[in-house]
């Protein structure tokens, strides 16, 4: 197997986390995250598609506990790679690159995710239900 | 897009990168806009059954900003997903390449499928 030469990620290891950091590598996390259950988003589609049947047994397994512990868990991860997406697309701008900026940045992305998700479950939960 | 085993500046990340950086920002921009669409009617449409479920898929806007969701959100998870590849694994990775975009696109077009049929059926 040939090694290439190319530049590879540092090692993060031996830096002191900071909030910046965390956060940043938690983008990606929640990206991969997100990226595995995008498909199941498909699921869904597909079985509304086939019939009752099929659409049955996706509820069944979304209503199930560990269904549930699932879409909280993309819930959040969702809302964080949007609101840090946004964060990052700010800087693509040229935008929030002060370092006390992107701290106070930071901070409001964890808040808005947290906020958004229990915003999300509480209306869910009160206005159809349950999800899905 | 070239193959990430090219070692050359031709054909290598000096022409597919900008379009990788550029396609990845689009995408962004485009969810930005569709996920909280889609998430708050997928919250106040999923729980109302089958029917109810159908029906929204059916109309002719929610069909359209589906398809364009899916697109972007697979187009977007294959660019995310190898970046990801290319930064932590040292090896060269073609296959790797290879099989997250085919899995993207496969998603993709079994969306695209899926709302087809309940727009036809919808019509129907």
């Amino acid at each position: 197997m040939a090694t290439s030469n190319r530049p590879l990620s540092p090692h993060l290891q031996v830096y002191r986390p900071q909030i910046t950091s965390v956060l940043s590598i938690l983008h990606r996390i929640t990206g991969v995250a997100l990226a595995v259950g995008a498909p199941l988003l498909v699921w869904w589609l597909a079985a509304a598609a086939v019939g009752p049947e099929a659409f049955a047994t996706v509820r069944t397994f979304w209503g199930s506990w560990f269904g549930q512990l699932l879409l909280l868990g993309w819930t959040f991860a969702l809302f964080y790679h949007l609101c840090n997406g946004i964060r990052h697309l700010a800087w693509d701008l040229g935008y929030g690159f002060n370092l006390g900026t992107a701290t106070i940045t930071g901070w409001l992305v964890v808040a808005g995710a947290g906020s958004l998700t229990l915003v999300t479950w509480f209306f869910a939960y009160s206005v159809t239900g349950a999800i899905p | 897009m070239n193959d990430a085993g090219n070692n050359s500046a031709q054909g290598g990340a000096a022409e597919s990168g900008v379009s990788h950086w550029w396609g990845q920002r689009l995408t962004a921009i485009l969810l930005v806009l569709l996920v909280p669409w889609f998430t708050a009617s997928f919250v106040t449409i999923s729980g109302a059954g089958l029917t109810l479920v159908r029906q929204w898929i059916a109309s002719p806007m929610t069909s359209l900003f589906l398809a364009i969701f899916m697109a972007a959100l697979f187009r977007h998870i294959q660019l995310g997903l190898e970046v990801v590849v290319d930064d932590y694994v040292h090896t060269r990775n073609r296959a790797t390449m290879a099989s997250i975009r085919a899995s993207c696109i496969l998603c993709t077009v079994v969306a695209w499928l899926s709302i087809l049929v309940i727009y036809l059926e919808g019509r129907g």
